[in-house]
């Protein structure tokens, strides 16, 4: 095999601490690297990557705040930032089993423990750069969308380096199951299985079974690499899912919690079991899996308002178990959240939608204003948008009422004023009044329809046409506009009907 | 809180394992630090013993970790169809390195297509303290070897040196506790003891076995994972 020439590669070091960063660096000029790019976080090191193509990451696990090293390598095989050739390697101090699982199911290509000498890592980098060689004819035509050609290059590499069978395999196992051929991807992982029991093929078997459609074979599967290796955590992720699809959603729900159990930081199964929880009306379980996939998603590319909405929704449920205090902290804890939502997400419809939710949380926690203001940013929002959802509309038009009864009124007495309003435009002032005068009775009348109301009886009174106890009447409607707060255009009217009614009287 | 003995056995624990990775690291620092220092030729060889003294102070600590995760049994061996010769390979030549004694030797004695089901990391940790142990005691060489027996995979290690105690030797005997007098631990062999029953398949489990080299006339370990 050729040696692995380090002048051809690019490195990118990850690291939050300077010094680490300029060690690791001077190691990596030492070995023959020409281009070493360092960074001190995960945001950085992202916008690196997403410029450059890397042969060669070197994340530490611990960064500081922001993504830890097992994020920043999430978000790196999500958004593909990294082709199959190149290394991902993670550093670590620690080997806690939350750390060492959570990174495997992102699966870097290799560790490096600390603590390490110069001549630790030139090996362990160049034993690990020496497997990617062998293994480039099969990774070079994966990156190329290839999978026929990546598929015959796994016999290739297993003729040629026998001693990388293992990896050779795994990829041909995955490479079958990409191309749909089921059978073959079965008949390779019961022939690996025959010989011993390998996680890595236990729970392929248990996906090419799945593939099949054989749901109660492959939760069979998984639950025996679960029995044999409890660490295999995608295990638990794929029972959930078979027995979603089976509509066992307690038992997906029991799947989950011990994945997370395990490996609590993936922000993709938090969310899975919000949703899943939600659904069984578990509301704990599932406000606490919103509220963590809401703070783990905050540096991830899983950060989604569906957390922030899901878990408003979810708290709402069981507000009525709390004690008033608590209600009071779930309605704070509710409006930050909707606050956060709004700031950094820059998306209309989630703005929309985060207004419309403050209006309803507002109201339920007796802000009437401040519910006033929300529902009206979520109506000026709603009429920007080209097509609202439906759905959306909806939640705008009842945000700011309590449940649908109270909209249907409000709907009737607008519909009332305005039908008033048109008979009083053309003289047929008698006939106006009997409709305001609905209005104001469905008890949801606004300012402007109840100063119409009195213009309409005071106009009456001063022709004569009015009712006899009108008087009654027009004290009524003041009452009712004393005990609101009316603003200026309002408040002009206002006098000016007041002194009008002062003359008249 | 943590009234109960269970939870105050895991907070111990949780203590333990915290104070034994931060210790871990710091040697990891002290490693780095040292590796960087600027010296003249005269105080190179003692910045690189005070090096490998650091390092070895790491890998203890690894062990100790290592044993710390294997007792506590919750996760299983990542387990793999693995060539055995590149780690014989990695270890002989960081005790190399790591030896202040050049007239010692390691020699690795393994076929290249040497493969094998066994947790990579587990054996590797297990060897390396091994042959530390060795070089420790040895007078002139060490040997590292592997190869197949009934199916089974044979990993030795063996020197020249005065052999195990008496009281050691065979598969059953007990690991002594502590001894600091003697600059002995007895981690290192609880730790391969530990790694060899951890590897287990259709029942059949690991075992180690220490014992005098016919060939070195020292002391021979032997890993045998079924």
């Amino acid at each position: 095999m050729k040696p692995v020439r380090y002048a051809d590669i690019d490195v990118l070091i990850i690291d939050d601490q300077p010094e680490a960063r300029s060690y690791t660096r001077d190691m990596l000029r030492e070995f023959g690297s020409e281009h070493v790019a360092t960074v001190s976080n995960g945001e950085e090191a992202l916008n690196m990557l997403r410029e450059r193509r890397y042969g060669l990451v070197l994340s530490d696990y611990n960064l500081g705040d922001g993504r830890d090293g097992q994020q920043v390598l999430e978000e790196v095989r999500h958004g593909g930032l990294l082709p199959q050739t190149a290394a991902y390697v993670m550093i670590t101090a620690d080997s806690s089993p939350q750390m060492v699982m959570g990174a495997l199911e992102y699966h870097p290509d290799g560790y490096i423990m600390k603590p390490y000498t110069r001549s630790d890592l030139k090996k362990r980098l160049t034993r690990l750069l020496e497997v990617k060689q062998a293994l480039a004819p099969i990774e070079e035509q994966l990156d190329a969308g290839q999978y026929q050609q990546a598929l015959a290059a796994c016999d290739q590499v297993a003729r040629r380096h026998p001693d990388q069978i293992v990896l050779a395999l795994r990829h041909k196992g995955a490479i079958l199951l990409l191309l749909h051929r089921n059978d073959d991807a079965e008949k390779l992982y019961r022939t690996v299985l025959g010989k011993r029991m390998l996680p890595w093929a236990q729970l392929g078997l248990g996906k090419t079974l799945f593939a099949q459609g054989r749901l109660d074979e492959s939760a069979d599967a998984f639950r025996t690499l679960i029995a044999e290796n409890n660490a295999y955590v995608e295990a638990h992720d794929w029972l959930a899912r078979i027995y979603a699809q089976q509509g066992k959603s307690e038992e997906a729900e029991r799947e989950l919690l011990a994945a997370i159990d395990i490996s609590p930081k993936a922000v993709k199964r938090q969310m899975e079991l919000a949703r899943v929880a939600e659904q069984n009306k578990s509301w704990t379980v599932s406000e606490k899996a919103y509220r963590r996939s809401v703070t783990l998603g905050r540096h991830s590319v899983y950060r989604n308002p569906n957390n922030y909405f899901g878990l408003i929704n979810v708290m709402d449920k069981t507000l009525d178990e709390r004690s008033s205090r608590d209600r009071k902290k779930a309605g704070d804890d509710a409006l930050r959240l909707l606050k956060e939502a709004d700031r950094i997400f820059d998306d209309r419809e989630v703005r929309c939608r985060a207004a419309a939710l403050r209006a309803r949380t507002c109201h339920t926690h007796g802000k009437t204003r401040e519910a006033e203001i929300a529902e009206q940013r979520a109506r000026d929002l709603l009429q920007k948008m080209d097509n609202p959802p439906e759905e959306l509309q909806q939640l705008v038009a009842g945000s700011g009422v309590a449940d649908a009864q109270k909209q249907a009124a409000f709907e009737k007495c607008e519909n009332l004023n305005n039908q008033g309003v048109e008979l009083f435009q053309n003289g047929r002032n008698a006939e106006a009044y009997a409709l305001f005068r609905e209005a104001v009775q469905s008890g949801q009348a606004s300012i402007a329809v109840l100063l119409n109301t009195l213009q309409a009886v005071l106009v009456l009174a001063r022709d004569g046409q009015a009712p006899g106890d009108w008087k009654q009447h027009a004290a009524e409607y003041l009452g009712m506009l004393d005990a609101m707060e009316t603003d200026s255009p309002h408040r002009a009217r206002l006098d000016k009907l007041k002194h009008m009614h002062q003359q008249l009287a | 809180m943590l009234k109960d003995s269970n939870g105050r056995a895991a907070l111990q624990n949780l203590l333990t394992t915290s104070l034994l990775h931060d210790l871990k690291n710091q040697a990891h620092h002290l490693v780095l630090g040292l590796e960087s220092l600027p010296v003249d030729p005269a105080a190179r060889s003692q910045r690189d013993r005070l090096c490998h003294e650091a390092a070895t102070m790491g890998n203890r600590l690894t062990e100790v970790l290592l044993i710390l995760r294997l007792t506590e049994q919750r996760h299983g061996l990542q387990e793999d169809l693995l060539p055995v010769r590149p780690i014989l390979e990695d270890v002989a030549e960081e005790g190399q390195q790591r030896t202040i004694n050049s007239k010692l030797r390691v020699l690795v004695e393994c076929d290249a297509g040497l493969l094998h089901y066994f947790d990579g990391m587990l054996v590797e940790s297990a060897l390396r303290s091994a042959c530390d142990n060795a070089l420790r005691h040895a007078r002139s060489e060490v040997r590292l070897s592997a190869r197949n027996e009934d199916s089974d995979l044979l990993l030795v290690v063996e020197d020249d040196g005065p052999g195990f105690p008496e009281e050691l030797l065979g598969e059953e005997a007990s690991i002594p506790a502590a001894d600091p007098s003697q600059h002995r631990t007895g981690l290192g062999l609880q730790l391969a003891r530990e790694v060899a029953t951890a590897h287990h398949t259709e029942g059949r489990h690991g075992r180690l076995l220490l014992d005098v080299s016919p060939t070195l006339g020292g002391a021979r370990l032997c890993l045998r994972l079924p």
